[in-house]
């Protein structure tokens, strides 16, 4: 890898991100709701731990792959690989802009919902798993979609299910539905968040966040096979 | 012999369709080397594999001494490549774009300003790339395939979406980057292009090389044994370049009646006719 080449990148990432209409307002997504959640008068703990799951899909996820599929779509991306900057740099370039974005997001939520956090480290810690989980989704939708269509073809539903499986899982909390959406990312992410958030024992979460690594893990793999298979890496 | 690319038994295949068969050429350091064909005739699958985007299904290609598909990044550093399919960040500015690629070249300082000023665009430097017509698109393109002086230069119809006086900019600037040391392997469809710029041309038709040589050697060769008299009557006559034909001439001449004499050489369009059957473009 290259540090200056990655700058590079990033300078060129902010310039292109500055006037896309798209990336502007998926990152008002997480704020607005922390807005919202701010005037409610509702668990404050919960508020947090959705908008977070909200800033990771919405934003980590939807600017990885939206960013990566329009290279593709306007063929800039074949013009990056010709070039003497790595898959890696290239790649790396790519997260590092979606996940300060997020990184954004979050304070900004943070500050407006201003909910105690009983224990700062654990939900950093989780925070940043699932920021890897969700760069290499988005990474992964990225690879899979050929244009920006397809790419909010995959991303609706993955968003839904992943962003809003936690809440509809409450309501569905006995049957095979909450079961499945039981072991979606959202889910662990939330219970994780959560327990971080209450200061509670780390006991009380291991699990939840022995899976959430496991997601990482796992598209982190799959993610690896695909940017090979479809011959993006040199 | 210093080889920028050696070519040899190259063939591909899609599917069913034979897009290259058993093509061999070689490309000497500092040559300017065209490929010309009509559309459809494997030229830009040529220029994919030399560049390592495609594979070949058989045959030995080298570029710089190495095999195209093992390029590495350092590698991709000395080429320079411009074709249909190479996009630029329409949000960003030219001066934006071409910044960002220079810094990934590494390329030296003040070079984006520089070929701003040789393609003509040095004045539309704050535009968006998505407020550019096609030809100054084209030429951001040829700017940005030009930044960091590569060793070996491909360029797959590079004139085709400018006009004229462009066209003449960018054979200047190609000819400068030429004098300079680069290699240059130029796809057209357009033959007055081709005798104008290049050092040597190949002749491809369905994926076949059917002649190779000097535009000049070319035109030697498939010379016509004729030329055409202009008469002071108005009248035109063809004669042959032999023993009966200077007698006409002489003839002619004796009476004063010639008003200009003409060669019959064949231009490379005719040559192109002539050895494949079929007309260009
Ligand atoms: N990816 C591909 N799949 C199938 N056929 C292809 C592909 N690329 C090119 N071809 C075929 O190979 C032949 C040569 O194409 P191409 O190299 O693009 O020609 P040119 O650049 O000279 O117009 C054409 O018949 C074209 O249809
Ligand atoms: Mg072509």
């Amino acid at each position: 890898m290259n540090a200056a080449r990655i700058s590079a990148m990033l300078v060129k990432e902010y310039h292109d991100a500055k006037s896309n209409v798209q990336v502007l307002s998926v990152v008002i997504v997480p704020i607005f709701l922390a807005i919202l959640y701010s005037r409610m008068d509702g668990e404050l703990d919960f508020a947090a731990s959705f908008v977070f799951i909200m800033a990771v899909t919405f934003v980590t996820m939807y600017v990885q792959a939206l960013l990566l599929a329009e290279e593709k779509e306007k063929n800039t991306l074949q013009v990056l690989l010709l070039s003497p900057a790595s898959s890696a740099d290239i790649m790396v370039g790519k997260s590092i802009i979606s996940v300060i974005l997020t990184v954004i997001v979050l304070v900004v939520s943070m500050l407006i919902i201003d909910v105690n956090v009983e224990n700062p480290i654990m939900l950093s810690v989780i925070l940043l798993v699932a920021l890897i989980l969700f760069v290499a989704l988005g990474t992964l939708v990225g690879l899979l979609s050929e244009n920006l269509v397809q790419t909010t073809v995959y991303l609706l539903p993955l968003s839904f299910v992943i962003g809003f499986g936690p809440m509809i899982q409450m309501y569905f909390s006995e049957g095979i539905v909450g079961d499945v959406l039981g072991y979606t990312p959202g889910s662990f992410m939330m219970e994780a968040c959560l327990a971080a958030i209450n200061g509670e024992a780390f006991s009380a979460y291991r699990e939840d966040i022995i899976w959430l690594v496991g997601w990482t893990v796992a598209a982190l793999v799959v993610t690896f096979i695909t940017f090979k298979k479809k011959s993006l890496s040199k | 012999m210093d080889y920028a690319l050696q070519v040899k038994d190259l063939s591909k295949v899609f599917g069913q369709q034979r897009a290259l068969q058993q093509v061999s050429f070689n490309v000497k350091k500092g040559e300017v080397f065209g490929f010309l064909g009509p559309s459809g005739s494997g030229k830009t699958t040529t220029v994919k594999i030399l560049t390592g985007q495609l594979l070949q299904t058989a045959g030995e290609v080298n570029i710089l001494g190495k095999p195209a598909s093992k390029m590495k990044d350092a590698d991709l550093g000395r080429i320079g490549i411009l074709t249909d399919n190479s996009g630029l960040y329409d949000r960003m500015t030219v001066q934006q774009n071409l910044d960002f690629y220079a810094k990934l070249y590494k390329a030296a300082a003040g070079r984006v300003e520089e070929v701003l000023q040789l393609v003509g665009l040095a004045e539309d430097k704050k535009k968006p790339v998505k407020k550019l017509s096609k030809g100054m698109k084209q030429r951001v393109l040829l700017a940005r395939a030009v930044l960091h002086k590569p060793e070996v230069l491909f360029l797959d119809e590079p004139t085709s979406a400018l006009d004229p006086g462009n066209v003449q900019k960018m054979h200047d600037l190609l000819r400068d980057l030429n004098r300079e040391g680069t290699t240059i392997f130029l796809t057209t469809h357009n033959m007055e292009e081709a005798a104008q710029l290049c050092d040597r041309v190949a002749f491809l038709h369905e994926g076949q090389i059917r002649e190779m040589d000097a535009p000049n050697q070319l035109q030697r060769k498939y010379a016509k044994n004729t030329i055409h008299l202009e008469l002071k009557n108005g009248q035109n006559e063809t004669i042959e370049n032999n023993p009966t034909g200077a007698e006409r001439l002489y003839q002619y001449m004796q009476a004063e009646e010639v008003l200009a004499v003409h060669s019959d050489q064949p231009t490379l369009g005719d040559i192109f006719i002539e050895v494949t059957g079929r007309k260009l473009a």
